[in-house]
């Protein structure tokens, strides 16, 4: 009797789940309303704005002297190698002086 | 009744149990590796030969790294004694350090070759570095060591002379 009562109460709570569930079916994504697009015409340039045309001047040979011409080359040449040389030593006389040179460290 | 039957048998069990293992545990723990001589190396595990070979080619790679460097301090310095030529200074010094130090980077090749071709056939080793034969390997391990430590003196005078002309060329033109 009892079992008869406890297999009942099952099917009537599957019943309602299943109602549940149709009800939720009818409508279950309701949609958005479509967005407002604003449709307009983007502005556009009339004659009374437009810039006018400028044509650039001819250009003038710079007036170099000779001893411009011989400054190359520069300072900042010998002082890239010099700082790219010294960085090279330093980082070679690390890893020589990092060995272990023991046969059996 | 029967339930202390039960749990009295569980119980049992679970002696057995425990005492059985605290018997076997010692057993797969890893008794130590027995030290055993190799050829002109004196004691040596297994492992401990793995690990020198692994120091050794790790050693290699460093040299190879020098070498790289070497010839890059080269290039630069060949651009910079190019400038100081246009700029009218002496550099004959440099020059003839340069030159010296290509020398060095070459004969340092040529000492590697040697060390070259054992790391290549890695003899005593298999390809996971695991020693295969002791005696071989501690062989490889006296004869690599032996080319590195000569490459390694020609590449450490080399940057040291090198550096010495430099640093007196330096002190005269830049540093005044």
């Amino acid at each position: 009797m009892k079992n008869l009562m406890l297999v009942s109460a099952v099917l009537v709570a599957l019943a309602l789940l299943s109602a549940c569930q149709n009800d939720q079916s009818a409508n279950p994504y309701p949609t958005l309303p479509l967005p407002q697009v604003r449709s307009e015409k983007l502005p556009t340039a009339t004659p009374t704005n437009t810039p006018e045309p400028v044509t650039p001047d001819a250009l003038q040979p710079a007036a170099t002297t000779a001893s411009q011409l011989q400054a190359w080359p520069t300072l900042d040449d010998e002082s890239y190698l010099i700082l790219q040389i010294d960085a090279l030593l330093d980082k070679m006389e690390r890893e020589l002086n990092s060995v272990d040179t023991r046969l059996k460290p | 009744m029967s339930k202390l039957k039960i749990l009295s048998v569980v119980v049992v069990l679970f002696t057995i149990l425990a005492i059985s293992l605290s018997v076997v545990s010692p057993a797969f723990a890893g008794t130590p590796e027995p030290a055993r001589p190799v050829p002109g190396l004196g004691k040596m595990t297994d492992t401990e030969i793995r690990n020198t070979w692994l120091k050794k080619r790790a050693w290699y790679d460093n040299q190879t790294a020098v070498i790289r460097d070497a010839y890059k301090t080269g290039a630069a310095f060949q651009s910079l004694i190019d400038v100081e030529k246009k700029k009218g200074r002496d550099v004959y010094a440099l020059e003839v350090a340069l030159a010296n130090f290509y020398g060095a980077i070459t004969t340092a090749e040529q000492a590697r070759i040697n060390a070259n071709v054992i790391f290549t056939s890695n003899p005593g080793f298999n390809g996971f570095y695991n020693v295969i034969d002791r005696n071989l390997a501690g062989q490889s391990i006296i004869d690599v060591h032996s080319s590195l430590k000569s490459v390694h003196f020609i590449l450490f005078f080399a940057v040291r002379d090198f550096k010495a002309v430099y640093s007196n060329w330096k002190a005269r033109y830049i540093n005044r």
